[in-house]
């Protein structure tokens, strides 16, 4: 069936092959038979041409002159040309004048000739079953027309012989074709049918178990390398078969041992499976530390920058503060004089004395003009000098009630204020003058943000923080007690919100509510209590200030009781007042004169040294600041030499600094602030005295 | 190279002044147009019978020429064919020629007669045999004699002469000459109680005779009349011989010393009719072969178209002398009255047509491959 199969398409591809070789042949040969054709009617239209010019001026003479005999013979001289059947001759009007054979060529139809006697014509026509070329021309001599000539060509020995050579191609092509398939045939069923039917019987064998069957090499072609290689084959499977039988019978004894080994893979295996566990435990144990090590980075880097720009933030409102604390100092200076004198006045004057009003209104005023001065100084953030603990509540309350709020709610009728206050609130350490004013300047701003009218919501209330809250600044995790101040006005604009705690930065008009430091105030005082503010607003809709204070776990400071002047009042003790400013030095010893003390005075440091050289004091009041000279630590340390122990008390119209720590920690005692008044002056000499 | 330049312009100017005062000095020329076959078939009896026309041209030139004026020929060659013939005479109509001499052959004197007929040029045809020829107009003249008479002469010849009964008659279908000639030798022949067993044509150009030969070998005639031209009645015979078909051949005047060379040896034993014979002995003739022999150094060969040609320029030159005028149609009225004119070929006298009165033939025959006065 198989030896069918494959012979069968051994015939089919000799077949095909046949027929494309045959179709090629003809598509090759029949163009080049037609040209063929065309190149033999070619020729022979230019053989007719040539006989006829040969005879053109004979005809024209035998026309022109009338002699039919001699062109009935000229015309028949044609016919001895081969192939030439018949010719006839006609005058120029297309008259017949001889013609060999009239059965085939006498009369000249109009198509035929052309009547001006210039084209000649070729066509291939049947005339009587006969296939022939007629050729048409005239007769021109010295370029007069005397008639035509037309030639029948007899065509049928080119068909005939176009049609025999077609028979022959046809023939050979069949002989050859069929030769090849024979031949290739035999050759095929020879050469390869038969070599493979007998490898596929001993395929079959070898398949049926017969293993070392062998097969006879005829030829030394690729069937016979197939055989020779079949042969090897197998005579090797019969071999490897034997020893496959041999290697079975093995098989026991090794199948125990592997039994074994697997065993002991097994237990190896579960062994590295735990190591696997418990190492890709570690792994992931590892990543979320990672993992959590990048957040903190990040998280680190995100405060960095936010540090960064509050640091900016700081700076510029620190040196704002340092350009109003310069201004302070001075004002700070003039204002003594201000302050303390009516307290001396006021001591020496008769209580029913006319004076004693304008005198304590003067007073009045100096101390309105300390204050602002400490508004000056508060952004200056070294006026934050006693701290104490309070409740914010209370501090609210006081607000509302005072006049300074009445004014507000007097202009801004419309306003609604609504107070939610927290009953439990906790305390915190704080100014109260300072933090007094902060709640004044939001609530007068609120008033200010809807002068239509509206709402002003103050509340209060404990918060912990147990992440870092992301506001307006970022506030850090803790304890505070949060003051909010929400108002119901236009809103703060994106470009404003950065800059609405600069000094002077005011959309207000300036007048009503102060001086363009009501913010700045708010500001530097949330920063001297080390605490944050967080600002949410939205345009049209109103703003909300929240004030971050930490909480402070120290009781409430007992209100200082009311000291008599005779509290202060001295037992004669010796007092050095040192002070670079004369007013200064006799402000102080005034006060301290009054108060009983022995007061002497120094213009330096370097004079208060020379003094303490010969003298001693049981207290010296030493100013801080004493230009061009020394200053007052380093008169305090010279002093110490001379006197160690030496009892003093620090004065300064600026707030605590390195300097005033460091003259503490020598031995100096309380610092206390110009300018002086006669409670703070004397309670200080007083406790230090004391002690 | 500037004086070359004038050198060649003041030779040109020479030439362009001189020859023009040399002519005006010298009397004008009689311009006669000589139709002829200076190329084609016919040329070479054409080319041999001119010299006749130089014999005559210089013989009266060398006496002072015709009316104090020298005669002048101009030639114009036919072509050997008819149409040449027609374009020739129209050629020579432009050149305003005084009269025409030639053609020689009938079937190109057929085609330069009707047109120089029109143009009122008298035309004289040494040769032209066909009776047709002078029929064309009165302008028209002929030296020879006409085919009906020699068809007749060379019929009776031929059938109480040779005493032939069987003829076979070989004719040149493209020669107006051979097909008349052989009409009017059939008619006399048979009249004459002969008959023709045998009537073959060939064309003008034929080399090739073998298909006639063929028949003709069959019947096997008395005699065999082929009135065509030297070329192809010597090459027929010559052909015959040939294939061993030896006949009496007999032929028209249009046979000369050339057919001798076409005909080869096989030639011995035929006749043919002419118009003149250098043997005849007259005293032009005498003057003409005398005139021949002094100019061409050589004795005058048998081709009729000298004599005949030599006579028509006399004529012609007789009838300008005579009519004392170059006019044409005054040539014409002098040519017309001519009688008794003594020539080489004998006394002539034009009838009304134009044609020679007193027609005489003479027979010669080829005798030892040469031509001898027979009758």
């Amino acid at each position: 069936m198989k030896t069918k199969s494959l012979r069968l398409k051994v015939n089919t591809a000799i077949l095909v092959s046949c027929v494309i070789i045959a179709a090629c042949s003809a598509a090759i040969l029949y163009p080049v038979e037609t040209k063929r054709h065309l190149t033999q009617l070619e020729q022979i239209k230019i053989l007719l041409n040539a006989v006829f010019e040969q005879n053109k001026e004979n005809i024209a003479n035998e026309i022109f002159s009338g002699q039919e005999k001699a062109l009935s013979m000229t015309l028949l001289s044609f016919l001895k040309v081969n192939g030439i059947i018949a010719a006839a001759a006609f005058d120029a009007d297309g008259k017949l004048i001889e013609t060999t054979d009239s059965s085939v060529l006498s009369e000249r139809s109009a198509s035929d000739l052309d009547a001006s006697g210039n084209q000649s014509f070729f066509k291939q026509k049947t005339v009587n079953n006969l296939y022939v070329a007629e050729f048409g021309v005239p007769i021109r001599v010295a370029g007069e027309h005397f008639g035509y000539v037309k030639l029948l060509f007899d065509l049928s020995n080119m068909k005939r012989e176009f049609f025999y050579s077609f028979v022959m191609f046809l023939l050979m092509l069949l002989t050859t074709l069929a030769a090849v398939s024979v031949f290739l045939n035999l050759f095929l069923t020879r050469m390869v049918t038969k070599p493979v039917a007998h490898l596929r019987d001993a395929i079959q064998n070898i398949q049926q178990g017969r293993l070392g069957e062998q097969i006879e090499v005829k030829a030394e072609d690729e069937i016979g390398q197939m055989a020779i290689a079949f042969n090897a084959m197998s005579q090797k499977l019969k071999e490897q078969h034997l020893k496959m039988t041999e290697a079975i019978n093995d098989k026991e004894d090794y199948l125990q041992e592997i039994n074994n080994v697997n065993m002991e893979l097994a237990q190896l295996n579960s062994a590295l499976e735990d190591r696997v566990t418990k190492r890709t435990m570690e792994l992931i144990e590892l990543n979320d530390q990672l993992k959590h090590n990048i957040e903190e980075i990040e998280n680190a880097a995100m405060e960095n920058k936010g540090l960064q720009e509050r640091l900016l933030r700081s700076q510029k409102m620190e040196a704002l503060g340092l350009l109003a604390g310069g201004v302070a100092h001075d004002l700070n200076n003039v204002l003594s004089g201000i302050v303390s004198y009516p307290d001396l006045l006021l001591m020496d004057i008769p209580s029913d004395s006319p004076l004693r009003k304008p005198i304590l209104t003067i007073q009045s005023s100096g101390y309105k003009a300390a204050a602002i001065v400490q508004d000056l100084l508060t952004l200056a953030r070294r006026g934050v000098t006693n701290l104490r603990v309070m409740n914010l509540n209370t501090i609210v309350m006081e607000y509302l009630n005072s006049p300074e709020h009445e004014k507000l709610m007097y202009h801004n009728r419309d306003i609604q204020v609504i107070t939610s206050l927290h009953p439990q609130l906790l305390n915190i350490k704080g100014s109260e003058i300072h933090l007094k004013k902060t709640v004044m300047n939001l609530v007068s701003n609120a008033a200010e943000a809807q002068p239509e009218g509206g709402k002003i919501i103050i509340s209060t209330e404990n918060r912990y923080l147990d992440v870092v809250l992301k506001g307006y600044e970022n506030v850090k995790e803790g304890d505070y007690v949060v003051l909010s101040i929400e108002d119901t006005g236009t809103g703060i604009l994106p470009q404003d919100l950065s800059r609405i705690f600069e000094p002077f930065y005011s959309k207000k008009v300036m007048g009503r509510s102060g001086t363009g430091l009501g913010m700045a105030v708010v500001w530097g005082t949330v920063q001297d209590h080390q605490g944050y503010i967080n600002v949410e607003t939205a345009e049209g809709k109103g703003s909300t200030f929240e004030l971050f204070l930490p909480v402070s776990r120290e009781g409430l400071t007992l209100t200082d009781k009311l000291v008599q002047i005779e509290d202060y009042m001295g037992k004669g003790e010796s007092i050095l007042v040192v002070d670079d400013v004369p007013e200064q030095r006799e402000i102080a010893s005034g006060i301290l004169s009054k108060l009983n003390y022995s007061v002497s005075v120094a213009s330096s440091g370097e004079d208060a040294v020379s003094y303490l050289k010969t003298h001693s004091a049981d207290l010296i009041i030493l100013d801080m600041i004493m230009e061009p000279g020394i200053d007052g630590l380093e008169t305090y340390r010279r002093i110490i030499q001379i006197h160690p122990g030496q009892r003093a008390v620090i004065a300064s119209g600026f707030a605590e600094n390195k300097r005033v720590k460091e003259i503490q920690n020598l031995g100096a005692g309380q610092y206390i602030r110009k300018p002086y008044t006669i409670e703070k002056i004397g309670l200080a000499v007083k406790k230090e005295l004391e002690i | 190279m500037k004086f070359f330049r004038f050198n060649i312009t003041a030779v040109l100017v020479f030439f362009m002044f001189f020859p023009s005062m040399a002519c005006s000095n010298s009397p004008q020329p009689i311009n006669i147009g000589l139709i002829l076959s200076k190329t084609g078939i016919a040329a070479l009896d054409n080319l041999a019978g001119a010299k006749g026309a130089d014999l005559a041209v210089k013989e009266i030139n060398d006496i002072g020429g015709i009316l104090g004026r020298p005669l002048k020929i101009i030639e114009f060659d036919n072509l050997s064919t008819p149409l040449g013939s027609d374009s020739a005479a129209k050629k020579a109509v432009l050149k305003g020629v005084s009269a025409v001499i030639g053609p020689y052959r009938s079937s190109h004197a057929l085609s330069a007669a009707p047109i120089l007929q029109s143009a009122c040029i008298p035309m004289i045809a040494p040769t032209a045999t066909a009776p047709e020829v002078t029929l064309v107009g009165n302008y028209i003249f002929r030296m020879c004699f006409t085919d009906n008479f020699q068809g007749q002469f060379l019929a009776d010849f031929a059938r109480n002469g040779l005493k032939a009964q069987r003829a076979a008659v070989i004719i040149n279908a493209g020669e107006q000459y051979s097909l008349t000639l052989a009409d009017f030798f059939k008619t006399g022949f048979t009249r004459d109680g002969g008959e023709i067993v045998l009537e073959e044509h060939y064309s003008r150009n034929a080399v090739d005779f073998s298909d006639i030969l063929t028949k003709i070998n069959k019947i096997r005639p008395d005699i065999c009349f082929i009135p065509g031209y030297s070329r192809d009645s010597g090459l027929f015979i010559r052909q015959s011989a040939k294939k061993g078909i030896f006949l009496q051949f007999l032929g028209g005047d249009a046979w000369d010393d050339q057919i001798l060379d076409y005909a080869g040896n096989a030639l011995e034993g035929a006749y043919f009719s002419t118009n003149w014979h250098p043997e005849i002995t007259s005293e032009k003739n005498d003057h003409l072969k005398k005139l021949y022999f002094k100019v061409y150094s050589k004795t005058i060969e048998n081709n009729y178209r000298i004599p005949l040609t030599y006579d028509a320029v006399h004529i012609l030159a007789d009838a300008i002398k005579r009519s004392g005028s170059t006019e044409p149609s005054k040539i014409q009225a002098a040519l017309a009255r001519t009688s008794g004119f003594q020539g080489a070929t004998g006394t002539i006298t034009f009838d009304i047509n134009g044609d020679p009165v007193n027609n005489k033939a003479v027979i010669m025959k080829c005798v030892n491959n040469k031509w001898t006065h027979f009758k």
